[in-house]
């Protein structure tokens, strides 16, 4: 992974929602990550850990309260030109987790996938609607689908239509945010192998937010845990799901039901005892501290740094790594 | 667990639920038939629209008449037909004899009553304590779902607990009377991973106190494989294949077990192409097929498959005093041995049945 090209680069990214009377949540805290070109890297955490923030923040649906983001070594923090925010939406497109009210219901399927197209001048008027066909072919709908409403299709179609939407402006980067969660699990396999051939066929590059291990395991490449809005490890996902570090990651892993009742049985359980903490003003320490079985004194007094591990891109944010 | 020697606690036969809509008929459940047997666990899997939760919603009475009606079939429990019991009786047996938890936890609490209250409600109703001797009882059941510092939350409101906690407070209010059969319909889905965990533990620790068994309804097959004793694989109102939990894995016999086995990631097994899809969608229960209702997405049907329905068929699973069948074709007499050793080479990870 070492040679290849940085797609989108974050730097010390974070995100602070004012709540009024003093209160502040930290969404997202010092977030540092590269997405490569090409890979599909897994985001995941429990609800409420901000991997949808980072998403939209990403995408710049929310605006960073501090740090930097650059696309393809170009930074687009902060308020862009209007010029610019033209560009930059059409090649960072974002596929949502619930196909039933992410497209609009008045709108017509050939209207739903032409709408960026039509707004980014992509397509003459004459080729539109043959463009439109080939893009519901390649994502396993039919031409005969063209003029049909959102409520006429199932999940598992309402999703492929989300797709060729995301995917008809010809973007480099995707944001999938949990693509397949709102899906039954036999339509979310049709899914899955969708996204993979469009990526290999379009040469994309994915981030993959998702609360299924599982399936983050065997579709990714690289993976980020975050934790109350830190990314606490990251690596490749053997070396993350397979020798997980850092507690917490330890803690999801180890809870992460298997299809395997023998190997179910088989397994020593590390369970973590209580829930996740508020994300309101958050105080110094690892936030981990009060749920990890091996909390030290320091870490409720001293924010882990984030350590390279032996040369290699694997990162962890625990205090355990300096024993 | 040993399941032939012992009497089932609750005995469903030959259950159909229908729904009239301005549409048409829908069939939901289509004659189903299965047995609960005291202290275990039993696993209802399959996706979204094929009887699952309805099923059991017909047999706690929850089912609105109309447009829903319970067409045929028998359920007995304790020497009776619980799907024929008057309100009153109905009343009576719900909560006490056997309960139910839901996906949703927020709800399906009442959110202007304080949590104590909601759960001594049911201990008034069906022990008729005082509702001081109630309020001591629910503290006590607060405790032993492990809900910390229960003595200050018992009056508290349900917006004030996280989703894991009112999942806790469900559990508590379905365990007041220590009921013989507690139905679970997907306890965990609205849950984080490492809660989910938590509340199967739970679960689990209560089911061994309270020698009760559990239908657990869910589509993750995940959590089927960390708690369940047997499964029933159901699809298009029908179960299709049931047995052990390790048969249902180690050796699927009906081809959509065996589809929805390869359809889902196992980390175990890593690689987008052990990610195997089942094509197509579920058939229209306004008009269900005629034959099996697998047969249009099946990779292995033949030209029986469509015109008549798959009678159930025996297997002998790995312990020989639990029930094993699978409807399908596939294991009819008359079929061909090369489609049956195709099939049991394709999709057996240890020695075939067939």
């Amino acid at each position: 992974m070492s040679n290849a090209q940085v797609n989108m680069s974050v730097r010390g990214l974070t995100k602070v929602f004012e709540l009024g009377r003093g209160k502040s949540l930290t969404a997202l805290n010092n977030i540092n990550l590269d997405i490569m070109q090409g890979e599909i890297l897994g985001l995941v955490g429990e609800s409420g850990c901000g991997k949808s923030t980072l998403g939209k923040t990403l995408i710049k649906l929310h605006t960073e309260s501090s740090g930097t983001i650059a696309f393809n070594g170009e930074d687009i923090s902060g308020v862009m030109s209007s010029a610019k925010r033209k560009s930059f939406s059409r090649q960072v497109q974002m596929i949502f987790q619930d196909p039933y009210s992410c497209l609009n219901p008045r709108m017509t399927v050939e209207d739903i996938i032409a709408e960026g197209p039509d707004a980014h001048d992509m397509w003459k008027k004459e080729e539109r609607r043959e463009k439109v066909i080939q893009w519901l072919e390649r994502v396993g709908l039919h031409a005969s689908h063209i003029s049909r409403y959102p409520h006429e299709f199932s999940g598992g179609q309402r999703q492929r239509i989300g797709i060729a939407r995301a995917l008809a402006l010809e973007p480099k980067l995707v944001i999938c945010d949990e693509p397949i969660s709102a899906l039954d699990v036999s339509v979310q396999a049709q899914v899955i192998t969708l996204l993979k051939q469009l990526q290999v066929e379009c040469g994309l590059t994915y981030l993959f937010i998702a609360h299924d291990l599982s399936m983050v395991r065997v579709i990714c490449d690289r993976m980020a845990v975050m934790y109350l809005g830190s990314i606490v490890e990251l690596g490749t996902v053997e070396q993350v799901y397979d020798q997980p570090i850092h507690p917490y990651t330890q803690a999801l892993v180890s809870a992460n039901p298997l299809p395997d009742p023998v190997a179910e049985r088989a397994r020593a359980r590390q369970m973590i005892r209580g829930e996740i903490n508020s994300p309101i003003n958050v105080k110094p320490g690892c936030l981990f501290a009060s749920r990890c079985p091996h909390v030290m004194e320091k870490c409720r007094t001293v924010t882990p740094v984030t350590r390279e591990l032996g040369g290699s891109d694997r990162r962890v944010a625990c205090h355990l790594m300096e024993h | 667990m040993e399941t032939t020697n012992m009497k089932p606690v609750l005995s469903v036969k030959d259950l159909a639920v229908e729904f009239k809509t301005y549409g048409g008929v829908v069939q939901a459940v289509r004659g189903l038939s299965f047995d609960v047997f005291p202290k275990e666990t039993l696993a209802i899997v399959g996706e979204s629209g094929c009887g699952k939760s309805v099923t059991f919603q017909a047999l706690m009475g929850l089912i609105p008449c109309p447009p829903g009606r319970i067409s045929q079939g028998t359920a007995i429990m304790g020497g009776r037909d619980i799907l024929k019991l008057r309100r009153k009786e109905l009343e009576a047996f719900r909560g006490l004899e056997m309960s139910m938890i839901f996906q949703d936890p927020l709800t399906s609490l009442n959110p202007t009553m304080k949590l104590g209250k909601q759960i001594a409600e049911v201990i008034v109703k069906h022990r008729g304590m005082t509702e001081q001797a109630a309020l001591a009882e629910a503290l006590d059941l607060m405790k032993l779902v492990q809900i910390p510092e229960a003595s200050s939350r018992i009056n508290q409101y349900p917006h004030e607990f996280s989703g894991g906690m009112r999942q806790r407070v469900m559990i508590a209010i379905a365990l007041a009377c220590r009921p013989k059969v507690l139905i679970a319909d997907e306890p965990t889905t609205a849950l984080d991973v490492t809660i989910q965990g938590q509340i199967l533990e739970l679960l689990k620790k209560l089911q061994r106190e309270i020698d009760m068994a559990v239908v657990l309804i869910t589509h993750d097959l995940g959590v089927v494989a960390s708690v369940a004793d047997r499964v029933a694989v159901m699809y298009a109102g029908q179960i299709v294949e049931t047995g052990g939990v390790d048969d249902i894995f180690a050796r699927p016999a009906h081809p959509y077990t065996a589809g929805l086995k390869s359809a889902i990631p196992n980390p175990l097994n890593p690689g987008i192409k052990s990610l195997v899809a089942i094509p197509g969608t579920p058939p229209d229960l306004f008009s269900p097929p005629v034959g099996c209702g697998f047969a249009a997405r099946c990779p292995y049907a033949m030209n029986v498959c469509d015109g008549f329905p798959p009678p159930i068929q025996d297997l002998e699973g790995e312990n020989k005093s639990q029930e094993r069948y699978s409807r399908c074709w596939l294991h009819h007499q008359a079929t061909p041995q090369v489609v049956k050793r195709m099939f049991s080479k394709e999709n057996s990870s240890m020695e075939g049945h067939v």
